[in-house]
């Protein structure tokens, strides 16, 4: 071989961008190449150690019993383990993965090779998170669907209950003190015979005063059954809704939806809400079916908390004036530019807000300014804008002022109808 | 005219001096020299350190040291100096793999920011003669 030939292979060996290093039964390295000088020295520290299972013992601490424990003349003892040195280019500070083999090649020599699977290993942990974070958002939302369907359980129940005590004919008590009373108005002579016409008359009154007392609590009872009875329905109602969504949410689909079926499912989520504050609820939805591409899931939410929103805005002394409350729902067809697209309008007369609309940034910070009401934080605002864009559309806030009431806009692109 | 006798691996103001010296003055001087402008290229590389690395001078001219001469250079401890600072002389040791046989050597890295190059001074512990 000529010196030019030699310098050559040499140079080969040397500039391959894999470590190379043959080390003896105690680790005192014979030779190294270029890659596992740059990658091995910085771990020398001080020392300039040239024993290549002192350098390691820190970072992996089994090789040497490994090559000790490996009683075959040849071989390959350790096979692609996985070890993680401070960083050789850069700073000191970054850590890298390096993949190790090491194998016999003869009695006292032993061949080390190292290679750089830092990218590698990262690639892995980066789709391991996102594997733990998909399973454990699956999880909760399997959570979310088998608590709704215990609370639906345990709502059947009460409401059997409820039902049964509604049926009930009325009290028996009751009915036996009508007979008595009948009794003591048809013997009404006898009895003024026996006991003094005062205290028979006495008797009398006493009589119609406890059945009428008796009745006044059956009819009170009933009442609050037959209100227990409706809260239930209800309370049944957005439970099964929530369910169909939490079952969705958990299948992940993504198709075609009824704007107009949503805002109702929408209202019936928050029917109480309307019931409690007297608020009366006006509905202007287009005819027939207004179709959107989306995650029913998601853009029910948005409806519910602009809902909630418009609702809650009553609740402040701005918004609680002598006026009839109101709050206006309008599903439209709209034409966009070059798409079609679909609008809902939520309109209420409630606390309204005094800052320009352009200046209604629906943030997460949420400043006082970004919710009409006190101790808002404007974080349902931002969920539902987030949801709202995702879905290629946008939500506009606006108010005549202080005391005015709220406009909300969602303009969402609508999806070709199919005929 | 600095006699190269003058130059030791440890002298104050070694720098400075090199600056001043020819690649023939430089091919006097005991220890290793490698002269690189600052981008890491080489443009000096004197008989004593073609002597221990065995490679030609022509070899090695107009490559980068860190990554096409001496990549085992190539990390925080050596090439990385070079970048983080303008002003540099430090002295570490440091094992060379001169023909895949590692070598033990004391490195003196050097750099000011008046001057056109770098350098990077290579004393072995063993002389070899």
């Amino acid at each position: 071989m000529s010196e030019h030939d030699y310098q050559q292979l040499l140079q080969f060996l040397y500039r391959v961008p894999v470590g190379l290093v043959e080390v003896d039964a105690e680790g005192n390295i014979q030779l190294m190449n270029a890659y596992a000088g740059a990658a091995l020295m910085p771990l020398a520290k001080t020392s300039q150690s040239q024993n290549l299972f002192d350098l390691l013992r820190p970072y992996a601490p089994d090789l040497q019993r490994y090559v000790a424990g490996y009683d075959h003349p040849y071989g390959e003892i350790v096979s692609n383990e996985r070890v993680q040195l401070p960083g050789a280019a850069g700073a000191s500070e970054t850590k890298m993965w390096y993949s190790v083999t090491i194998e016999r090649l003869s009695v006292d020599s032993y061949m080390v090779a190292l290679s750089d699977v830092s990218a590698e290993v990262e690639r892995e942990e980066r789709l391991q998170e996102a594997v733990n974070q998909e399973a454990e958002q699956r999880g909760r939302r399997e959570i979310a669907a088998s608590v709704l369907h215990d609370i639906g359980n345990a709502l059947a129940g009460l409401s059997t209950h409820v039902a049964r005590l509604l049926g009930e004919p009325g009290w028996r008590e009751l009915t036996e003190l009508r007979r008595l009373q009948e009794l003591v108005e048809n013997e009404a002579e006898a009895l003024s015979r026996a006991l003094g016409a005062k205290r028979q008359e006495a008797l009398s009154t006493f009589l119609q005063e406890l059945i009428a007392n008796f009745e006044k609590r059956y009819d009170e009872l009933k009442k609050t059954t037959n209100d227990m009875a409706r809260t239930l329905e209800h309370v049944s109602e957005t439970l099964s809704l929530q369910r169909q969504y939490a079952q969705e949410w958990v299948s992940g689909s993504r198709a075609p939806v009824n704007l107009v079926r949503l805002v109702e499912d929408a209202i019936a989520m928050q029917r109480s809400g309307f019931e409690k504050r007297s608020v009366r609820l006006t509905r202007n939805f287009c005819e027939g079916t207004v179709l959107v591409e989306g995650d029913r899931t998601k853009l029910v939410r948005v409806f519910v908390n602009l809902l909630k929103n418009a609702l809650e805005a009553f609740d402040t002394p701005e918004g609680d004036n002598e006026e009839q409350r109101w709050v206006d729902i309008a599903v439209e067809r709209v034409e966009g530019a070059d798409t079609p697209l679909a609008s809902v309008t939520i309109r209420d007369n409630g606390c309204g807000f005094d800052v320009p609309p352009e200046s209604l940034s629906v943030s997460p910070s949420g400043s006082e300014q970004n919710t009409e009401k006190p101790g808002g934080s404007g974080m349902g605002l931002h969920a539902a804008k987030r949801i709202v864009e995702a879905h290629r559309g946008w939500l506009s806030l606006s108010s005549e002022g202080c005391g005015r009431g709220v406009t909300a806009v969602i303009t969402l692109p609508r999806a070709e109808e199919i005929s | 005219m600095h006699d190269k006798r003058d130059i030791s691996f440890g002298a104050g103001e070694v720098a400075g001096v090199l600056d001043t010296l020819g690649d023939r003055d430089l091919d006097g001087v005991e220890f290793g020299v490698v002269r690189m402008d600052r981008g890491g290229d080489v443009v000096s590389y004197n008989m004593a350190e073609s002597r221990l690395s065995g490679l030609d001078k022509e070899a090695v001219i107009g490559q980068n040291f860190f990554v096409q001469v001496a990549p085992c250079t190539n990390n925080f401890l050596v090439s990385q100096r070079y970048q983080d600072s303008d002003e540099l002389d430090e002295t570490l040791e440091y094992v060379f793999t001169y023909r895949m046989v590692p070598t033990p050597v004391r490195l003196r890295l050097l750099k000011r920011r008046e001057s056109h190059y770098q350098y990077l001074l290579v004393e072995t512990h063993v002389h070899n003669d």
